[in-house]
């Protein structure tokens, strides 16, 4: 509970830290970007004082939208809109018009208390709804932009936010990781998973190719689909099936998708976990999940968890401090002073986020690897559907005189704490974080598999990264450059994409502070999970086409847990928690001695798990 | 090497082949490569062929046979070296190339290159060239021979100006008995096989005959 004394001395640290930060830095944040772009992130963020309730509520992208389609927005600013990225032409707009249109379709989420009534509202507006989940309180759907104000107005609604994307972190053939892993040896020995059944989750698994890997013999006979969630995509879910039946032949799999948004996803792990699967794996992302608590996805790993499910997830694809390959930076926000005079001048407030030192401040990140999904987020330690600390998100080219792109909603209090944003990168390309209203918070700026010239560690988020879940690293099954053997450990380094931890957690699942009161990283506020938990192989081949080697924590993930289902058929009466020292205690170190946070616990080998479950 | 030993805590006998057969894997599991070629790289005076085989970038694998891809850029010169080894039992083999270069190319063929046909007795090639994710991640391919035919490694340069001369490179083949990287059981493994299952046997007549 905050008192008054600490909100006194939190406003008193929040002014001493403006003002000071005014006084040392005002002139480098001024030099860092232009008048120009000053003056266009200013329009921004006054033009947020003048959104009504329901404008609040909404995706800010889609209040400028509007603004656009009316023609009373600057162009320099509808251009760094990006609205291609978030908004379908309909059929009827004038193509090449390139301004966005009312007749526009979005692919939204709406965060309700009453699902029913939302989907009835968004029917009556002319919209689609693609997805109602009580259980979550989400309403998916498909409506023109000029009818989304109408839907934030409805008093039941929390929030209406862009549905966002997601990553997926890759018989007659047989992966490298069945000796790699010593899986071979323990089927030899009879030991092959029968009796477990392995839920799978990725974006899709055909019918047809899973047919064909039948027939191959890259599947077993019984391998099936959860009616109605097969995905549609690149059949990645079939070659992860792959994988989990090369190291545990006798398993049964059953796949469903993560497509469809985080609230299906999340009901489809639990359509496994009743669907008998005691293993569940994916190797999904939702860019939106939140960074410092379990959002809907998480959740439901926490439900299968408690119902006795053993949860894999790949770690991520998005690179990690040790190999200089990171493209996230996460910190405490921290003032290297105003905008800028034509700020101040406009009435409007807002500080810069400094991503130096004291000693050598600089007021924006600079991307030096692109992202080809063009994403970059911004998240806080608010909660989900609560967040009143009103962080913005911009993008300048590389000399800092052009606004490039732009996420400035508003957080006042019903919102989650996120910006997010889709654009065109350019290398040297320069993000600014602006503190709009309110505290300073723990950031985390992700640019999702691009490169930040000033970096951290802490690349896994989201249900991947979740207490619950085990995360697992990837290294190449041929890391040691040896052939075809069993890993050794020292000789097998991760590899330099793999997403690295550690993973912090603010707040607990339902919204309430772990230490209320301290959401910094500096202060050591909430819980830092060891992340990842384990590694296991990439590279390897399947037979699915595209995935011939199959790179990434996405194969990775499903080596693991196939050497899951090997131990739960040797050791039938072990608990989620036995299984999973099982395979962390007697994982190979690789990478930093002990448990570190590129690999983990290590690389798990099937052998030595059994070894353990049969005698701890 | 890995020792491991299955204590499965009833049946002491099925224990004791269990414990054989796990030295048994173990032991097959660490058969010796085919080939191992580390090399400086081409060199301007190695020989040359006219034309190159395309990348297309899918490496050949057991499921099926590649597709010849074709030969491109027919009147160029490109400097070439040969490697070949018999394959012994190991009729399903995979050829590792560890190369920074994306300069040279590795192929195959079944008993002997013609460097004026590039399409006969063509196997199968690593459809790409260089390491991947920056260098790390050496290339694999696969393709499937006769027993104790011979392997015939090409290794080309590709830009035909020299820019994969002097590029270092190492390759490994390795030969299965089947698709499951099950090794060619060498002869002192064989032989504790053959011990192994005469073990069990005496100690099942042996129970046979208590039994009585």
């Amino acid at each position: 509970m905050i008192t008054a004394s600490h909100l006194v001395r939190r406003v008193a640290l929040f002014v001493g830290l403006a003002f000071g930060s005014f006084v040392s830095f005002v002139s480098f944040a001024q030099d860092a970007i232009s008048p120009e772009a000053q003056a266009q992130i200013s329009s921004i963020l006054k033009a947020k004082d003048d959104f009504n309730a329901a404008q609040k509520k909404l995706d800010s992208r889609f209040v400028f939208a509007v603004k656009a389609a009316a023609g009373v927005l600057d162009p320099a600013i509808t251009n760094a809109l990006n609205s291609g990225w978030f908004l379908q032409a309909d059929a009827t707009n004038n193509p090449g018009s390139g301004a966005p249109q009312l007749s526009d379709i979005a692919k939204i989420e709406i965060s309700t208390s009453d699902t029913d009534a939302v989907a009835a509202a968004v029917t009556a507006a002319g919209g689609q709804v693609t997805g109602k989940y009580a259980e979550w309180g989400v309403v998916a759907a498909e409506m023109q932009l000029g009818s989304l104000e109408s839907i934030a107005a409805l008093d039941s609604v929390q929030q209406v936010s862009l549905a966002t994307g997601f990553q997926n972190n890759v018989g007659a053939l047989t992966s490298q990781g069945f000796v790699s892993h010593n899986a071979k040896t323990t089927v030899q020995n009879g030991i092959d998973g029968t009796g477990v059944t392995v839920g799978v989750i990725s974006d899709s698994a055909s019918a047809a190719r899973i047919a064909a890997l039948i027939a191959s013999g890259d599947l077993p006979p019984d391998a099936s689909v959860i009616p109605g969630q097969a995905g549609s995509g690149t059949d990645e879910g079939a070659a992860m099936m792959e994988i989990v039946h090369d190291i545990a032949p006798g398993a049964k799999i059953v796949f469903a998708t993560a497509l469809g948004g985080e609230s299906n996803f999340a009901n489809n792990i639990v359509k496994l976990q009743q669907a008998g699967a005691r293993v569940i794996v994916d190797d999904i992302s939702y860019l939106a999940e939140a960074a410092f608590q379990d959002g809907p996805v998480a959740r439901a790993v926490n439900q299968v968890t408690a119902a006795g499910v053993i949860y894999f997830s790949s770690a991520g694809n998005s690179g990690n401090l040790t190999f200089g390959t990171s493209g996230t930076w996460q910190g405490d926000f921290s003032s290297a002073g105003p905008v800028g005079a034509p700020l101040t001048s406009a009435g409007a407030t807002g500080l810069v986020h400094n991503f130096g030192t004291a000693g050598s401040p600089q007021a924006f990140d600079v991307l030096t690897g692109v992202n080809a999904n063009g994403v970059i987020s911004l998240k806080w330690s608010d909660p989900l559907l609560g967040s009143t600390n009103d962080y913005d998100l911009f993008i300048l080219n590389s000399t800092g005189t052009t606004l490039k792109a732009f996420s400035a909603g508003v957080q006042s209090g019903t919102q989650n704490p996120l910006e997010i944003l889709q654009y065109t990168p350019a290398a040297g390309d320069r993000i600014v974080v602006v503190l709009r209203n309110g505290l300073p918070r723990a950031l985390r700026l992700d640019t999702h598999r691009g490169r930040l010239s000033i970096a951290t560690s802490g690349a896994t988020f989201g249900h991947n990264g979740a207490a619950n879940t085990m995360t697992t690293a990837a290294t190449y099954w041929n890391s040691a450059r040896t052939g075809t053997k069993p890993f050794v450990g020292a000789t097998n380094p991760v590899e330099q994409f793999n997403s690295d931890g550690p993973r912090k957690i603010f707040f607990f699942p339902d919204g309430t502070p772990i230490t209320p009161g301290n959401l910094l990283f500096a202060t050591n506020g909430g819980v830092t999970l060891v992340k990842p938990d384990i590694t296991a192989a990439d590279g390897v081949s399947t037979k699915t086409p595209g995935f011939l080697p199959f790179f990434g924590t996405s194969a990775a993930a499903p080596h693991a847990a196939g050497i899951a289902a090997l131990v739960l058929q040797a050791a039938p009466w072990a608990t989620v928690a036995q299984v999973k020292a099982a395979l962390r205690q007697s994982a190979l170190d690789n990478m930093a001695a002990g448990v570190d946070r590129d690999s983990g616990f290590g690389i798990v080998m099937a052998t030595l798990a059994i070894q353990y479950a049969l005698t701890h | 090497m890995e020792s491991f030993t299955l204590n499965i805590l009833r049946g002491a006998k099925a224990k004791l082949g269990l414990v054989l057969a796990g030295a048994l894997f173990t032991f097959a599991s660490q058969a010796t490569p085919l080939l191992e070629v580390n090399s400086t790289g081409l060199t301007a005076g190695d020989s040359t062929q006219l034309g190159r085989i395309s990348r297309n970038g899918v490496p050949s694998d057991w499921s099926a046979p590649k597709l010849f891809p074709g030969v491109i850029n027919a009147t160029t010169a490109y400097q070439f070296e040969t490697f070949s080894v018999n394959v012994g039992q190991g009729v399903f083999l995979q050829i590792l190339i560890d190369s920074l270069s994306a300069n040279t190319f590795v192929s195959a063929y079944l008993g002997s290159y013609n460097p004026t046909n590039l399409a006969l007795n063509y196997l199968g090639d690593a459809g790409a060239s260089g390491n991947g994710f920056g260098g790390v991640d050496p290339l694999f391919f696969q393709v499937q021979v006769p027993a104790y035919s011979t392997l015939v490694l090409v290794v080309n340069e590709t830009t035909g100006a020299g820019l994969g001369l002097l590029q270092p490179f190492k390759i490994l083949v390795e030969g299965f008995v089947d698709t499951e990287f099950t090794d060619v059981p060498e002869p002192g493994t064989l032989g504790l096989a053959a011990f192994a299952l005469f073990a069990f046997f005496m100690v099942r007549r042996r129970t046979a005959r208590n039994a009585a």
